[in-house]
């Protein structure tokens, strides 16, 4: 008995050292987890959309502006750029509401310069 | 006696113009509900068009799939539009010109490489292409002004042989009547002697599509007199074709639970599952057999009647001379041919039901009365494939007599749009929508909400909050006595409010909601979208009130979209035949709950697949593949729920049985495996949003919920609204590493 709990001692001390302690899930997400479904980042095919989006919008097209910012959407629906672009296409509208909500779901899926642009919209 | 002829004279003469009256009234009725229904012509209705860009996942095989469906031909060179070349991993392609609402697209050559599931490369004529979309399928036609389910056919789209052998067999004299032909009640009569008993009736064409629009079924003189006279008018006002097309689609052919099929368009895939056109003779010659008597030659219920009648037809049809000796020997020893589930030309009905509905809903009737109307839908019929897939392999197993229903709602939720749609067993029948109409009780599934209005509350609840879990009596208004139970039949104390989620402990919930007060989580799930009416009573807080598949979707795509609600839809755009876009479905979002406190129960969610009740999903899915979702079992096993999402689809998922009887399933035995079956190959992202801001993390003590230290036993990370962490500490005991648990355990 007493000999068993020694070599349990003496094993465990020799193996704690080289064991972290094991995290508990859930972890929270604030990256998004590794998975080898995960699309790669923003793509030509949106940010083009969005580009011409902004162009229809400066040119006051604003039907034209937002089917194409709903197409970007689909392409890529976490690029936060479209819920930005979208923010100003209903705030020029006159829609304000509709301004901040979207860009507060813009921030669901910001990163770096794009959630700074997306809080001067709210 | 001059005064007894008089009066005769004034009777017959009142008599005279009442008859008028009625022959006017009747003549207005034929004309007006025939022209309607011959003149409208169907509203296109397209899926989705298939977005390709370099980096899109997925598969060559998707891909082939879709080509498929929009009528795509394989050959050796590929020169014109519509067709296509396979060589492994690489398919060129000639697309279609196709004019969407915003632009027209032209024809073009176009290859695409696929490598790792996902488009490689995209090109035309040696130029790389960001983008490109493909014509979308064209999934069906409906009148949107109608309120029913049926294939409406135009009469070309009508075999020859059928239209023959039907009117051999009800009809012969129809090119020559005027809508009733004594011949042939003479000829019927007489063939009926001869056989011994009923082979023709003697109904002209043009009656019968008189008594299966207007008339009851009843055989008095006097209907049979009305009938004759609308026939006669039907025919003044109206020639052959359109005769004989109103009755291809309107004529009876069966009945399904509550649906009654009408038209060959709908028999057709019902019982063979293809299209008119994809027939046999020999189920050609089925069909027109069963007009006599749709129950009494039902092939799926008396098969052995049905073949004998089908025979009948065949003879008929031969001695008629519409087909030879060979082709009669050849149909006769052909098997009924029902429902094969080979090469179907798509037919989505629960998912056309519901674009229906949301016309009727969305638009003005003024709009939806113009013709050539174009309809673009959300429809994806490649996650569509997967669903149906996902029914029938995992019903299959639990249930392999075929007695369980099902239904399933697939939504992206960013933009909340239906993508997929699963209305019973049986999905290419448009059958009862269970999707859509079938209100069940939904169990646990009600439970986030109860949750999202306690944890709306940070300054007295948190994901820690300890919560009784002892049994709970509630007096109602009428004084009954509600008193819920644990499925396990077990109380467990004390449990923080986290767990009781992802445990879906009834007792801690019930006595929780009761706290909370039924009218504010009624009032929270208002806010998360959901418009049927709940009854105020508190077993409401664990689902006793009836929803459908399609509500739940309503709840869950505004708790998957993040706290942002939008209403459910399936219409992109309604284009007029001119090309003017009607109206538009604006990406409003609206937010009336904290996104915060939503944050806060995606973590519970996340928790109930990973630890709670849910963790049958892992069975499907990749370990590091993050979703999040609820189980939901009612009384007696009745229904089986599960209802959850990832990182780019929110499903949900129902079995249970039309007669509300026991399932003998939870819905983490049933319900839950179709949506993981589902979600391994239709979802492609894992579910990863940014962290809201005014969220913090703290390590806190499993049991108590008190604070706690990285690297404490029993510790884990969880995120709090700023400001309603816990204040009290526990003391930090070292945890112990697995390891050495595991050599502890050895001895």
């Amino acid at each position: 008995m007493v000999s068993r709990l020694v070599l349990t001692t003496v094993l465990a001390g020799l193996l704690a050292a080289c064991s972290a302690p094991a995290p508990q899930a859930p972890a929270p997400a604030p990256e998004p987890p590794s998975s080898g479904r995960e699309a790669p980042g923003p793509n030509n095919a949106s940010m083009g959309l969005i580009e011409q989006a902004r162009r229809a919008r400066l040119a006051g097209d604003y039907e034209r502006a937002d089917g194409l910012l709903q197409r970007a959407q689909r392409v890529e629906p976490r690029n936060a750029r479209v819920y930005l672009e979208l923010s100003r296409l209903y705030r020029e509208k006159g829609d304000l509401e509709a301004a901040r909500h979207v860009a507060e779901r813009g921030l669901l899926y910001c990163a770096g310069n794009s959630c700074q642009l997306l809080r001067e919209e709210l | 006696m001059k005064k007894t002829s008089h009066l005769i004279w004034k009777l017959l003469l009142v008599a005279a113009v009442m008859a008028s009256l009625l022959l006017i009234y009747m003549d207005a009725l034929v004309s007006t509900t025939f022209e309607g229904r011959k003149w409208e012509i169907p509203a296109r209705v397209f899926a989705r068009p298939l977005e390709l860009f370099p980096g899109r996942q997925l598969s060559a095989d998707e891909f082939s799939h879709e080509l498929s469906i929009l009528g795509y031909r394989k050959v050796g060179a590929v020169t014109a539009a519509g067709q296509l070349r396979r060589n492994g991993q690489t398919l060129e392609l000639y697309t279609r010109n196709f004019r969407f609402p915003d632009e027209q697209v032209s024809a073009q050559p176009v290859t695409v490489r696929f490598s790792a599931g996902q488009i490689a490369t995209l090109s035309s004529r040696g130029k790389a292409l960001d983008l490109l979309r493909l014509e979308p399928v064209h999934i069906g036609g409906i009148y949107p002004r109608h309120r029913e389910d049926r294939l409406l056919l135009q009469l070309r789209e009508v075999p020859e042989t059928l239209i023959s052998a039907l009117l051999a067999v009800e009809d012969r004299r129809f090119y020559q009547h005027w809508g009733i032909s004594p011949t042939g009640i003479a000829r019927a009569a007489l063939s009926n002697y001869r056989a011994g008993r009923v082979v023709q009736g003697g109904s002209t064409i043009t009656q019968q599509l008189v008594k299966n629009y207007y008339l009851s079924r009843d055989r008095s003189w006097l209907r049979k007199l009305t009938e004759a006279v609308m026939a006669l008018l039907l025919e003044l006002h109206f020639d052959k074709s359109a005769i004989l097309q109103g009755y291809l689609n309107e004529v009876f052919l069966g009945q399904d639970g509550p649906r009654a099929i009408h038209g060959f368009g709908l028999a057709s895939r019902y019982y063979f599952d293809r299209s008119l056109s994809e027939l046999g003779i020999h189920q050609q010659a089925l069909l027109v057999g069963m007009v006599k008597g749709p129950s009494l030659y039902n092939p799926l219920r008396h098969p052995q009647r049905a073949r004998e009648r089908r025979n009948t037809v065949l003879r008929v049809m031969h001695k008629q001379g519409l087909i030879n000796a060979a082709e009669e020997a050849v149909a006769l020893a052909m098997p009924l041919g029902l429902s094969q589930r080979t090469r179907v030309i798509n037919s989505y009905p629960a998912f056309l039901d519901l674009v229906r509905r949301q016309l009727r809903r969305d638009y003005r009737e003024q709009d939806l009365g113009s013709l050539g109307l174009s309809i673009f839908t959300s429809f994806d019929p490649l996650l569509q494939r997967q669903a149906e897939q996902s029914i029938e392999q995992v019903l299959g197993q639990l249930d392999p007599d075929g007695e369980l229903q099902t239904a399933l709602v697939v939504t992206s939720f960013d933009n909340g749009e239906v993508r997929a749609l699963i209305g019973g067993r049986r999905p290419r029948y448009a059958g009862f929508n269970r999707a859509l109409d079938a209100v069940r009780p939904v169990g646990s599934l009600i439970k986030p909400a109860v949750y999202l209005t306690a944890l709306q509350k940070p300054a007295v609840y948190t994901l820690v909050t300890p919560l009784s879990d002892e049994t709970v009596q509630v007096k109602s208004g009428d004084g009954n006595v509600w008193q819920p139970r644990n499925f396990d039949l077990q109380s467990h104390g004390q449990v923080l409010l986290h767990r009781s989620l992802s445990q879906s402990y009834n007792q801690a919930t019930a006595r929780l909601g009761m706290e909370l007060g039924i009218d504010s989580v009624l009032a929270t799930l208002q806010q998360l979208g959901v418009e049927r009416p709940q009854p105020r009573v508190p077993a409401v807080v664990l689902g006793a009130g009836g929803l459908a598949p399609i509500d739940i979707a309503a709840m869950y795509q505004t708790i998957a979209a993040g706290g942002f609600k939008l209403p459910l839809h399936t219409i992109r755009d309604v284009v007029d035949a001119q090309g003017a876009i009607l109206q538009r479905f604006p990406l409003h979002y609206q937010r009336e709950v904290s996104m915060q406190a939503v944050h806060l129960l995606h973590y519970a969610l996340r928790e109930v697949v990973q630890e709670g009740t849910g963790r049958g999903v892992y069975r499907y899915l990749p370990k590091d593949f993050a979703v999040a979702g609820k189980t939901g079992t009612t009384n007696d096993n009745r229904d089986s729920w599960f209802a959850g999402f990832s990182g780019d689809l929110m499903a949900v998922s129902w079995i249970g049985r039309d007669d509300n009887a026991a399932t003998g399933l939870t819905g983490a035995s049933g319900a839950l495996r179709v949506w993981a079956h589902f979600m391994r190959t239709a979802s492609r992202r894992s579910l990863a949003y940014r962290v809201p801001e005014g969220i913090e993390h703290y390590w806190v003590d499993e049991e108590s919920g008190n604070l706690s230290a990285e690297g404490c036993a029993g510790a884990r990370l969880v995120p709090f609204i700023s400001g309603s962490a816990p204040t009290r500490r526990v003391p930090c005991a070292k945890q112990e590493s697995r390891i050495m648990q595991w050599f502890r355990d050895l001895f």
